[in-house]
Protein backbone atom coordinates (compact mmCIF):
# COMPACT_ATOMS: atom_id res chain seq x y z
CA UNK A 1 0.00 0.00 0.00
CA UNK A 2 2.91 2.47 0.91
CA UNK A 3 4.23 2.15 -2.89
CA UNK A 4 1.38 3.00 -4.29
CA UNK A 5 1.75 5.17 -7.41
CA UNK A 6 -0.33 8.09 -6.07
CA UNK A 7 0.39 7.69 -2.31
CA UNK A 8 4.16 8.60 -3.30
CA UNK A 9 3.27 11.29 -5.61
CA UNK A 10 1.13 12.60 -2.52
CA UNK A 11 4.34 12.14 0.10
CA UNK A 12 6.54 13.56 -2.29
CA UNK A 13 5.04 16.67 -4.06
CA UNK A 14 1.34 18.09 -3.15
CA UNK A 15 1.69 19.69 -6.71
CA UNK A 16 2.29 17.15 -9.10
CA UNK A 17 -0.63 14.90 -7.00
CA UNK A 18 -2.95 17.87 -7.88
CA UNK A 19 -1.76 17.84 -11.24
CA UNK A 20 -2.27 14.44 -11.83
CA UNK A 21 -5.84 14.71 -9.88
CA UNK A 22 -6.94 17.67 -12.25
CA UNK A 23 -5.41 15.53 -15.18
CA UNK A 24 -7.70 12.57 -14.38
CA UNK A 25 -10.97 14.85 -13.87
CA UNK A 26 -10.57 16.31 -17.72
CA UNK A 27 -9.82 12.91 -18.85
CA UNK A 28 -12.65 11.56 -17.46
CA UNK A 29 -15.01 14.81 -18.37
CA UNK A 30 -14.17 14.18 -21.70
CA UNK A 31 -14.76 10.65 -22.08
CA UNK A 32 -18.56 11.25 -20.73
CA UNK A 33 -19.18 13.92 -22.72
CA UNK A 34 -17.28 11.37 -25.43
CA UNK A 35 -15.11 14.87 -27.12
CA UNK A 36 -12.07 14.11 -28.13
CA UNK A 37 -9.23 17.44 -26.94
CA UNK A 38 -6.10 18.06 -26.78
CA UNK A 39 -4.50 16.93 -24.83
CA UNK A 40 -6.67 14.33 -23.35
CA UNK A 41 -6.57 10.68 -25.13
CA UNK A 42 -9.84 8.66 -25.94
CA UNK A 43 -8.38 5.29 -27.88
CA UNK A 44 -12.27 4.43 -28.68
CA UNK A 45 -11.95 3.75 -32.14
CA UNK A 46 -13.80 0.66 -33.34
CA UNK A 47 -15.12 0.60 -30.21
CA UNK A 48 -19.03 0.52 -31.63
CA UNK A 49 -20.43 -1.58 -33.65
CA UNK A 50 -20.14 -1.40 -37.21
CA UNK A 51 -22.50 -2.76 -39.85
CA UNK A 52 -21.88 -3.77 -43.10
CA UNK A 53 -22.64 -1.02 -46.02
CA UNK A 54 -23.88 -1.19 -48.98
CA UNK A 55 -22.16 1.75 -50.28
CA UNK A 56 -19.29 3.56 -49.49
CA UNK A 57 -18.15 6.86 -50.78
CA UNK A 58 -14.11 7.72 -51.58
CA UNK A 59 -12.90 10.55 -53.33
CA UNK A 60 -11.21 10.59 -56.96
CA UNK A 61 -8.05 12.82 -58.17
CA UNK A 62 -7.63 12.66 -61.97
CA UNK A 63 -4.01 14.42 -63.44
CA UNK A 64 -5.12 15.42 -67.26
CA UNK A 65 -8.45 13.02 -66.82
CA UNK A 66 -5.94 9.93 -65.24
CA UNK A 67 -7.11 8.51 -61.80
CA UNK A 68 -4.66 9.56 -59.36
CA UNK A 69 -3.46 6.79 -56.65
CA UNK A 70 -3.09 8.79 -53.67
CA UNK A 71 -2.91 5.28 -51.52
CA UNK A 72 0.75 5.42 -52.53
CA UNK A 73 1.56 8.55 -50.83
CA UNK A 74 3.03 8.57 -47.54
CA UNK A 75 -0.10 7.64 -44.53
CA UNK A 76 0.27 11.42 -43.35
CA UNK A 77 0.46 12.82 -46.46
CA UNK A 78 -2.60 10.60 -47.96
CA UNK A 79 -4.46 12.03 -44.67
CA UNK A 80 -3.74 15.65 -45.23
CA UNK A 81 -5.22 15.55 -48.74
CA UNK A 82 -8.18 13.46 -48.08
CA UNK A 83 -8.82 15.96 -44.96
CA UNK A 84 -8.29 19.41 -46.83
CA UNK A 85 -10.52 18.04 -49.27
CA UNK A 86 -12.97 17.29 -47.08
CA UNK A 87 -12.45 20.84 -44.85
CA UNK A 88 -13.00 22.43 -48.43
CA UNK A 89 -15.85 20.55 -49.64
CA UNK A 90 -18.23 21.43 -46.19
CA UNK A 91 -16.15 25.03 -46.26
CA UNK A 92 -18.22 25.82 -50.03
CA UNK A 93 -21.02 23.41 -49.32
CA UNK A 94 -22.09 25.75 -46.14
CA UNK A 95 -20.71 28.88 -47.62
CA UNK A 96 -21.47 31.79 -46.61
CA UNK A 97 -21.99 30.59 -43.35
CA UNK A 98 -19.16 28.61 -41.74
CA UNK A 99 -19.82 24.59 -40.81
CA UNK A 100 -19.22 25.54 -37.47
CA UNK A 101 -21.44 28.36 -37.22
CA UNK A 102 -24.06 27.40 -35.25
CA UNK A 103 -21.97 25.94 -32.44
CA UNK A 104 -19.69 29.27 -32.09
CA UNK A 105 -23.07 30.89 -32.39
CA UNK A 106 -24.46 28.81 -29.66
CA UNK A 107 -21.38 28.99 -27.56
CA UNK A 108 -20.77 33.10 -28.04
CA UNK A 109 -23.24 35.03 -29.86
CA UNK A 110 -25.05 37.97 -27.78
CA UNK A 111 -23.02 36.83 -24.51
CA UNK A 112 -19.79 39.41 -25.82
CA UNK A 113 -20.16 42.20 -27.44
CA UNK A 114 -20.57 42.37 -31.20
CA UNK A 115 -16.54 43.07 -32.04
CA UNK A 116 -15.55 40.08 -29.83
CA UNK A 117 -17.69 38.03 -31.79
CA UNK A 118 -16.51 38.69 -35.21
CA UNK A 119 -12.99 38.39 -33.25
CA UNK A 120 -13.41 35.06 -32.46
CA UNK A 121 -15.68 34.03 -35.70
CA UNK A 122 -12.73 35.15 -37.96
CA UNK A 123 -10.65 33.02 -35.98
CA UNK A 124 -12.06 29.63 -36.18
CA UNK A 125 -13.62 29.79 -39.61
CA UNK A 126 -12.38 30.12 -43.35
CA UNK A 127 -13.12 33.32 -45.47
CA UNK A 128 -13.93 33.24 -49.05
CA UNK A 129 -10.04 33.74 -49.90
CA UNK A 130 -8.62 31.19 -48.17
CA UNK A 131 -11.63 28.84 -49.77
CA UNK A 132 -10.99 29.92 -53.10
CA UNK A 133 -6.79 29.44 -52.28
CA UNK A 134 -7.35 25.90 -52.15
CA UNK A 135 -6.46 25.09 -55.46
CA UNK A 136 -3.42 27.09 -55.49
CA UNK A 137 -2.14 24.81 -52.23
CA UNK A 138 -3.58 21.47 -53.33
CA UNK A 139 -1.38 22.07 -56.85
CA UNK A 140 1.97 22.98 -54.31
CA UNK A 141 0.70 20.41 -52.32
CA UNK A 142 -0.05 17.19 -54.28
CA UNK A 143 -0.21 17.91 -57.58
CA UNK A 144 3.37 19.62 -58.11
CA UNK A 145 2.44 20.33 -62.56
CA UNK A 146 0.77 22.74 -64.75
CA UNK A 147 -1.95 20.48 -65.60
CA UNK A 148 -5.88 19.87 -65.67
CA UNK A 149 -6.75 18.63 -62.83
CA UNK A 150 -10.00 17.54 -60.98
CA UNK A 151 -11.29 16.41 -57.63
CA UNK A 152 -14.95 14.16 -57.50
CA UNK A 153 -16.41 12.68 -54.71
CA UNK A 154 -17.44 8.96 -55.98
CA UNK A 155 -20.04 6.64 -54.90
CA UNK A 156 -19.40 3.17 -55.08
CA UNK A 157 -21.47 -0.05 -54.62
CA UNK A 158 -20.25 -2.29 -51.49
CA UNK A 159 -20.64 -5.27 -53.31
CA UNK A 160 -19.70 -5.42 -56.77
CA UNK A 161 -17.81 -2.02 -56.80
CA UNK A 162 -19.21 -0.43 -59.71
CA UNK A 163 -19.67 3.11 -59.58
CA UNK A 164 -23.12 4.40 -58.54
CA UNK A 165 -22.65 7.94 -58.22
CA UNK A 166 -20.03 11.49 -58.51
CA UNK A 167 -20.24 14.71 -57.76
CA UNK A 168 -17.73 17.41 -59.11
CA UNK A 169 -16.08 19.10 -56.04
CA UNK A 170 -13.00 21.37 -57.28
CA UNK A 171 -11.73 21.65 -61.26
CA UNK A 172 -8.74 23.27 -62.68
CA UNK A 173 -7.49 24.17 -65.76
CA UNK A 174 -3.86 23.92 -66.85
CA UNK A 175 -2.89 28.00 -67.77
CA UNK B 1 19.02 7.38 -9.68
CA UNK B 2 20.98 9.90 -11.66
CA UNK B 3 22.85 7.63 -13.77
CA UNK B 4 19.47 5.87 -14.84
CA UNK B 5 18.51 9.56 -15.64
CA UNK B 6 21.20 9.65 -18.03
CA UNK B 7 20.33 6.71 -19.72
CA UNK B 8 16.97 7.76 -20.15
CA UNK B 9 18.34 11.20 -21.39
CA UNK B 10 19.73 8.92 -23.80
CA UNK B 11 17.58 6.35 -25.00
CA UNK B 12 14.31 9.60 -25.08
CA UNK B 13 17.19 11.24 -27.23
CA UNK B 14 17.42 8.65 -29.79
CA UNK B 15 13.59 8.19 -30.41
CA UNK B 16 13.06 12.10 -30.44
CA UNK B 17 15.90 12.03 -33.56
CA UNK B 18 14.50 8.83 -34.90
CA UNK B 19 10.59 10.35 -34.72
CA UNK B 20 11.86 13.41 -36.19
CA UNK B 21 12.94 11.00 -39.29
CA UNK B 22 9.51 9.28 -39.24
CA UNK B 23 7.83 12.96 -39.58
CA UNK B 24 10.37 14.11 -41.88
CA UNK B 25 9.96 10.52 -44.37
CA UNK B 26 6.08 11.15 -43.89
CA UNK B 27 6.08 15.00 -44.54
CA UNK B 28 5.13 15.96 -40.92
CA UNK B 29 7.39 19.16 -40.47
CA UNK B 30 4.98 22.58 -41.29
CA UNK B 31 7.47 23.42 -44.28
CA UNK B 32 5.84 20.30 -45.81
CA UNK B 33 2.83 21.26 -45.99
CA UNK B 34 3.81 23.98 -48.26
CA UNK B 35 1.85 26.75 -47.18
CA UNK B 36 -1.69 25.72 -46.46
CA UNK B 37 -4.89 28.20 -46.46
CA UNK B 38 -7.67 26.17 -44.91
CA UNK B 39 -8.39 25.92 -41.21
CA UNK B 40 -10.17 22.95 -39.39
CA UNK B 41 -10.88 23.31 -35.69
CA UNK B 42 -13.71 20.38 -35.35
CA UNK B 43 -14.83 20.43 -32.15
CA UNK B 44 -11.83 20.89 -29.72
CA UNK B 45 -11.55 23.01 -27.34
CA UNK B 46 -8.08 23.27 -27.11
CA UNK B 47 -7.38 24.20 -31.19
CA UNK B 48 -10.61 26.48 -30.57
CA UNK B 49 -8.58 28.43 -28.16
CA UNK B 50 -5.64 28.13 -30.14
CA UNK B 51 -6.94 29.48 -32.75
CA UNK B 52 -9.11 32.37 -30.92
CA UNK B 53 -5.65 33.64 -30.22
CA UNK B 54 -4.27 33.15 -33.65
CA UNK B 55 -1.24 31.48 -33.13
CA UNK B 56 -1.66 28.63 -35.67
CA UNK B 57 -2.51 31.23 -38.08
CA UNK B 58 1.20 33.07 -36.94
CA UNK B 59 2.60 29.96 -36.58
CA UNK B 60 1.91 29.08 -40.00
CA UNK B 61 3.44 32.30 -42.03
CA UNK B 62 7.35 30.99 -40.64
CA UNK B 63 7.30 27.30 -40.91
CA UNK B 64 10.94 27.03 -41.66
CA UNK B 65 11.74 28.47 -38.31
CA UNK B 66 9.64 26.54 -36.31
CA UNK B 67 10.34 23.37 -37.66
CA UNK B 68 14.29 24.74 -37.30
CA UNK B 69 13.29 25.76 -33.68
CA UNK B 70 12.00 22.42 -32.76
CA UNK B 71 14.55 20.70 -33.90
CA UNK B 72 17.06 23.08 -32.53
CA UNK B 73 15.35 23.02 -29.25
CA UNK B 74 15.11 19.49 -29.20
CA UNK B 75 19.31 19.08 -29.86
CA UNK B 76 20.27 21.70 -27.01
CA UNK B 77 17.94 20.52 -24.13
CA UNK B 78 18.72 16.90 -24.62
CA UNK B 79 22.85 18.16 -24.42
CA UNK B 80 22.65 20.79 -22.46
CA UNK B 81 19.86 18.86 -19.94
CA UNK B 82 18.21 21.93 -18.70
CA UNK B 83 14.97 21.81 -17.31
CA UNK B 84 13.67 25.20 -18.76
CA UNK B 85 15.16 24.60 -22.27
CA UNK B 86 13.22 21.18 -22.08
CA UNK B 87 10.25 23.33 -20.91
CA UNK B 88 10.32 25.63 -24.03
CA UNK B 89 10.81 22.45 -25.94
CA UNK B 90 7.40 20.98 -24.35
CA UNK B 91 5.66 24.24 -25.15
CA UNK B 92 6.92 24.44 -28.48
CA UNK B 93 6.00 20.65 -29.55
CA UNK B 94 2.40 21.57 -27.98
CA UNK B 95 2.09 24.38 -30.42
CA UNK B 96 3.80 22.73 -33.50
CA UNK B 97 1.64 19.71 -33.19
CA UNK B 98 -1.71 21.79 -32.66
CA UNK B 99 -0.52 24.28 -35.54
CA UNK B 100 0.15 21.06 -38.14
CA UNK B 101 -3.11 19.38 -37.16
CA UNK B 102 -5.99 22.51 -37.08
CA UNK B 103 -4.23 23.41 -40.76
CA UNK B 104 -4.65 19.34 -42.19
CA UNK B 105 -8.09 18.70 -40.19
CA UNK B 106 -5.50 15.65 -38.83
CA UNK B 107 -6.60 15.56 -35.70
CA UNK B 108 -4.61 12.47 -34.56
CA UNK B 109 -5.27 11.72 -31.17
CA UNK B 110 -1.40 10.58 -30.59
CA UNK B 111 0.29 13.60 -31.57
CA UNK B 112 0.42 14.04 -28.03
CA UNK B 113 2.70 11.53 -26.73
CA UNK B 114 5.93 14.07 -28.12
CA UNK B 115 5.47 16.23 -25.53
CA UNK B 116 4.69 13.03 -23.53
CA UNK B 117 8.39 12.13 -24.30
CA UNK B 118 10.04 16.01 -23.29
CA UNK B 119 7.79 15.65 -19.98
CA UNK B 120 9.38 14.02 -17.59
CA UNK B 121 12.47 16.15 -18.03
CA UNK B 122 10.70 19.27 -17.26
CA UNK B 123 11.72 18.18 -13.48
CA UNK B 124 14.60 17.50 -11.57
CA UNK B 125 13.46 15.83 -8.29
CA UNK B 126 9.91 14.70 -10.07
CA UNK B 127 11.58 13.20 -12.96
CA UNK B 128 11.14 9.68 -11.69
CA UNK B 129 7.16 10.19 -10.50
CA UNK B 130 6.50 12.18 -13.67
CA UNK B 131 8.24 9.41 -15.44
CA UNK B 132 6.01 6.50 -14.46
CA UNK B 133 3.47 8.97 -14.25
CA UNK B 134 3.18 8.87 -18.14
CA UNK B 135 3.98 4.94 -18.36
CA UNK B 136 0.45 4.12 -16.17
CA UNK B 137 -0.80 6.69 -18.82
CA UNK B 138 0.40 4.75 -21.83
CA UNK B 139 -0.96 1.36 -19.95
CA UNK B 140 -4.12 3.42 -19.24
CA UNK B 141 -4.49 4.33 -22.45
CA UNK B 142 -3.95 0.63 -24.26
CA UNK B 143 -6.26 -1.04 -21.63
CA UNK B 144 -9.07 1.31 -21.64
CA UNK B 145 -9.01 0.74 -25.91
CA UNK B 146 -10.00 -2.79 -25.02
CA UNK B 147 -12.46 -1.70 -22.25
CA UNK B 148 -14.14 0.53 -24.68
CA UNK B 149 -14.90 -1.88 -26.88
CA UNK B 150 -16.61 -4.18 -24.31
CA UNK B 151 -18.25 -1.20 -23.22
CA UNK B 152 -19.52 0.07 -26.57
CA UNK B 153 -20.79 -3.21 -27.89
CA UNK B 154 -17.75 -4.08 -30.90
CA UNK B 155 -16.19 -7.16 -28.29
CA UNK B 156 -18.74 -8.91 -29.53
CA UNK B 157 -20.81 -7.32 -32.80
CA UNK B 158 -20.40 -10.39 -35.33
CA UNK B 159 -18.44 -9.96 -38.20
CA UNK B 160 -17.35 -6.50 -36.49
CA UNK B 161 -13.16 -6.88 -37.81
CA UNK B 162 -14.49 -8.10 -41.51
CA UNK B 163 -16.44 -4.48 -41.54
CA UNK B 164 -13.60 -2.81 -40.01
CA UNK B 165 -11.09 -4.22 -42.64
CA UNK B 166 -13.75 -3.48 -45.25
CA UNK B 167 -13.95 0.17 -44.28
CA UNK B 168 -10.42 0.52 -43.96
CA UNK B 169 -9.79 -0.40 -47.81
CA UNK B 170 -12.54 1.15 -49.81
CA UNK B 171 -9.54 3.61 -51.43
CA UNK B 172 -7.80 0.70 -51.72
CA UNK B 173 -9.94 -1.70 -53.73
CA UNK B 174 -10.95 0.99 -55.92
CA UNK B 175 -7.00 2.82 -56.48
CA UNK B 176 -4.85 0.13 -55.68
CA UNK B 177 -6.71 -3.44 -55.94
CA UNK B 178 -3.25 -5.28 -56.22
CA UNK B 179 -1.81 -4.16 -52.65
CA UNK B 180 -0.41 -6.30 -50.28
CA UNK B 181 -2.54 -4.76 -47.35
CA UNK B 182 -5.78 -4.78 -49.58
CA UNK B 183 -4.83 -8.14 -50.65
CA UNK B 184 -4.47 -9.71 -46.56
CA UNK B 185 -7.64 -8.38 -45.97
CA UNK B 186 -9.87 -9.33 -48.84
CA UNK B 187 -8.48 -12.68 -47.92
CA UNK B 188 -9.44 -12.28 -44.09
CA UNK B 189 -12.66 -10.79 -45.03
CA UNK B 190 -13.34 -14.49 -47.17
CA UNK B 191 -12.76 -16.09 -44.34
CA UNK B 192 -14.14 -14.47 -41.37
CA UNK B 193 -13.91 -16.65 -38.84
CA UNK B 194 -9.96 -16.19 -39.12
CA UNK B 195 -11.11 -12.58 -39.15
CA UNK B 196 -13.24 -12.75 -35.78
CA UNK B 197 -9.90 -14.74 -34.09
CA UNK B 198 -7.81 -11.85 -35.22
CA UNK B 199 -9.99 -9.23 -33.65
CA UNK B 200 -9.62 -11.05 -30.70
CA UNK B 201 -6.28 -11.60 -30.57
CA UNK B 202 -5.48 -7.61 -30.97
CA UNK B 203 -8.51 -7.01 -28.10
CA UNK B 204 -6.32 -9.64 -25.76
CA UNK B 205 -3.17 -7.75 -26.69
CA UNK B 206 -4.61 -4.03 -25.35
CA UNK B 207 -5.91 -5.63 -22.24
CA UNK B 208 -2.63 -7.50 -21.47
CA UNK B 209 -1.32 -4.08 -20.81
CA UNK B 210 -3.21 -4.39 -17.35
CA UNK B 211 -0.48 -6.94 -16.02
CA UNK B 212 2.31 -3.29 -16.19
CA UNK B 213 -0.38 -1.72 -13.13
CA UNK B 214 1.01 -4.30 -10.97
CA UNK B 215 4.60 -5.17 -12.02
CA UNK B 216 7.28 -3.62 -14.04
CA UNK B 217 9.18 -6.76 -14.30
CA UNK B 218 7.53 -7.66 -17.99
CA UNK B 219 7.87 -4.37 -19.16
CA UNK B 220 9.93 -5.85 -21.73
CA UNK B 221 7.63 -7.97 -22.75
CA UNK B 222 4.65 -5.37 -22.84
CA UNK B 223 7.52 -3.45 -25.26
CA UNK B 224 7.92 -6.06 -27.96
CA UNK B 225 3.75 -6.60 -27.22
CA UNK B 226 3.10 -2.56 -28.26
CA UNK B 227 5.54 -3.12 -31.53
CA UNK B 228 3.55 -6.30 -32.28
CA UNK B 229 0.48 -4.64 -32.50
CA UNK B 230 1.55 -1.47 -33.82
CA UNK B 231 2.59 -3.73 -37.00
CA UNK B 232 -0.54 -5.52 -37.19
CA UNK B 233 -2.91 -2.80 -37.11
CA UNK B 234 -0.79 -1.34 -40.14
CA UNK B 235 -0.58 -4.20 -42.08
CA UNK B 236 -4.62 -4.94 -41.05
CA UNK B 237 -5.94 -2.00 -40.89
CA UNK B 238 -3.98 0.66 -42.65
CA UNK B 239 -3.91 2.64 -38.99
CA UNK B 240 -0.36 4.22 -38.32
CA UNK B 241 0.02 4.00 -34.57
CA UNK B 242 3.66 4.85 -34.97
CA UNK B 243 3.53 7.95 -32.87
CA UNK B 244 3.60 5.46 -29.66
CA UNK B 245 7.04 5.53 -30.48
CA UNK B 246 7.58 8.40 -28.55
CA UNK B 247 6.50 5.72 -25.57
CA UNK B 248 8.72 3.11 -26.13
CA UNK B 249 11.07 4.55 -23.71
CA UNK B 250 8.54 4.34 -20.78
CA UNK B 251 8.26 0.56 -21.03
CA UNK B 252 12.32 0.19 -21.00
CA UNK B 253 13.17 -0.91 -17.52
CA UNK B 254 16.96 -0.76 -16.67
CA UNK B 255 18.89 -3.57 -15.43
CA UNK B 256 19.70 -1.71 -12.30
CA UNK B 257 15.96 -0.74 -11.60
CA UNK B 258 15.00 -4.69 -11.90
CA UNK B 259 15.44 -4.91 -8.30
CA UNK B 260 12.86 -2.50 -7.45
CA UNK B 261 10.55 -3.15 -10.41
CA UNK B 262 7.45 -3.61 -8.05
CA UNK B 263 4.64 -1.03 -8.16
Amino acid sequence: MQSLYLIRVWKESKILFIGILIFIFFQSFFIIKRVQNFPFFIFDMYSRPIEKQVTFTIYEITKNGKSFDYTALTNTKENVVLNSIRTYENAKKSYPNAPNEAVIEHRFKNKISAKNYQFIKDGLTNDKATIDAFGNWINRYLIKSNVDFSIYKNTYDFQNKTKTDSVLIFSKNAI
Amino acid sequence: MQSNQNTYHRIAFGVALFYFIFWLYQGHFLTQLNEPTLINVSIDNTYWLFCMLRIPQTIIQYPILFDVLLVAFTFISFITKNKWIFRLLFILSIVHIITFNVFTGLHTKSSVFFPLLILPFCFDKLFELVWQGIRYYLLYILVSAAFYKLLNGGFFHPNHFVHILENQHTELSILNPSNFTFLLSNWLIQHNKLANFAWYILCFMEITFIIGFFTRRLDTFLLFLLIAFIISTYFLMRINLLDFMCLFPFLNILNNDKKAATV
